[in-house]
C-alpha cells in the first residue's frame, strides 16, 4: 500500500471517529434516538470484531497465503486466553502469551 | 484556570496515573509495529494522533499487513470505535453547551480510560465545572501517556529483530480483549460464530468473510440475546405463578 493511500485511510478514520465521539454531544437535547435501545448491539459488536480479527490470524501463520497452521501461535493464544479469563486483565496475559510463543518458536516444539 | 479548576484538573491527572501501566504496552506495540510495517516515524506518530484510539490502530495495522482493501480497514476501525457512541451519550450533558473551540478538543480526547474514570467517579453533588475540569485532567493525561508510549515504542522497535515476530502481539492482545468482552451467553455465541465465519470464509475476495463474520456474529448474538431474555422471563413468570 502506498503512503498516499495510507494517509487517506488515517484521515478517513480520524473524521469518522470524531463524528462518532461528537454524535451525542452534538445532538444532546434534540434527537429522539435512544441509545439505550441499541446498547445490546453495541456490546455485541466488540466480541464480533475482536473474534474476526484475532482467530484467523492466530490459526494461520500467514493469513494472506493460508500458510500452514501454527501450533506455536495457537498454544500462545490459549495461554493468553486462559490467563485473561482467570485474571481479568490484558497486560500480563499478553506478556506470558508472547513468552510462550517465543519459547515454542525458538525451540521448535 | 482558576485555583479550584486547577485542583479538579490535577485530581483527574492523578487518578489516571495508575492506568498508565495498562496503556504503556499498547503504545509500545503500536510504536514498534509501525516500524516493522515499514512506516516512517512521522507516519506512525501521524497515525497515532489522527486515530487517537489504540485498538482501532492495532486493528488497522493487522489489516494493512494482510493487504486488506482500504474501505475494509476504515470500516473495521470505525466498528472498533463504535463504542464511543456510548461515551458520547454519557458526556453529552456535560460537553453539549461548551463553545466549539473548547468542545471539539475535549470530544476528540474521549477515551476508554477517561470514560471509565469519569463514569465511576462523577457524583450528583459535583458541579458541571468540577466534572469538566476533572474530565479534562484525565483526558489530557491519557493523551500524553498514550502518545509518549507510542514514541517509546518507536525507539524500542528499531532495536527488536524481525525474527521475534512482534506483530503477533497484536492478535494476542485482541484475544485477551476478546475474553474480557465476553460477559454473557449472547456475547459468547457472537464470538464463536464470528470466529467460525471469519476462519471458514477466509479465502473469499475483498475480505468479505471478515465483514460477514462481524455482521453475522452480531446478528446471531442479538437473536440469541432476545431468545435468552424470553426464556428467563418465562422462567420468572413460572416461578412467580
Amino acid at each position: 500500500m502506498d503512503n498516499l493511500t495510507l494517509w487517506m485511510i488515517f484521515i478517513a478514520v480520524c473524521i469518522g471517529t470524531f463524528a462518532i465521539r461528537l454524535s451525542f454531544v452534538h445532538l444532546h437535547g434534540r434527537g429522539s434516538f435512544n441509545i439505550g435501545k441499541h446498547q445490546t448491539t453495541l456490546q455485541l459488536l466488540a466480541p464480533a470484531v475482536l473474534a474476526a480479527l484475532s482467530i484467523p490470524a492466530i490459526i494461520f501463520q500467514d493469513k494472506a497465503t493460508l500458510d500452514s497452521v501454527s501450533i506455536a501461535q495457537i498454544t500462545a493464544a490459549l495461554v493468553t486466553a486462559i490467563l485473561a479469563w482467570a485474571f481479568k486483565g490484558v497486560f500480563w496475559p499478553l506478556c506470558l502469551g508472547m513468552i510462550t510463543f517465543w519459547i515454542m518458536k525458538f525451540y521448535s516444539f | 484556570m482558576s485555583s479550584s479548576g486547577k485542583r479538579d484538573f490535577l485530581e483527574g491527572v492523578r487518578d489516571l496515573l495508575p492506568m498508565v501501566p495498562g496503556v504503556l504496552p499498547f503504545g509500545l506495540i503500536a510504536g514498534a509495529n509501525g516500524t516493522s510495517l515499514g512506516f516512517s516515524p512521522e507516519m506512525t506518530i501521524g497515525m497515532t494522533l489522527l486515530f487517537f484510539a489504540g485498538s482501532a490502530q492495532l486493528a488497522a495495522y493487522q489489516l494493512i499487513q494482510e493487504q486488506a482493501l482500504p474501505a475494509v480497514i476504515i470500516f473495521t476501525a470505525l466498528m472498533v470505535n463504535i463504542r464511543f457512541l456510548i461515551y458520547s451519550a454519557t458526556f453529552a450533558p456535560l460537553l453539549h453547551s461548551l463553545k466549539t473551540r473548547h468542545k471539539w478538543p475535549l470530544v476528540y480526547l474521549i477515551s476508554d480510560q477517561a470514560y471509565g474514570l469519569c463514569a465511576t467517579r462523577f457524583t450528583p453533588e459535583q458541579s458541571d465545572r468540577e466534572k469538566l475540569y476533572y474530565f479534562a485532567g484525565t483526558a489530557v493525561a491519557l493523551a500524553v501517556s498514550w502518545v509518549g508510549s507510542v514514541i517509546l515504542g518507536l525507539l524500542v522497535g528499531e532495536q527488536i529483530p524481525a525474527e521475534w515476530s512482534l506483530e503477533f502481539a497484536i492478535p494476542l492482545a485482541f484475544i485477551a480483549m476478546l475474553v474480557s468482552s465476553i460477559r454473557n451467553r449472547a456475547s459468547l455465541i457472537t464470538a464463536v460464530f464470528s470466529a467460525l465465519v471469519a476462519t471458514s470464509l477466509i479465502q473469499l475476495p475483498y475480505n468479505l468473510g471478515f465483514i460477514a463474520a462481524i455482521i453475522g456474529g452480531t446478528t446471531i448474538g442479538l437473536i440469541a440475546s432476545s431468545f435468552i431474555t424470553k426464556i428467563s422471563l418465562k422462567a420468572q413468570r413460572e416461578n412467580n405463578g
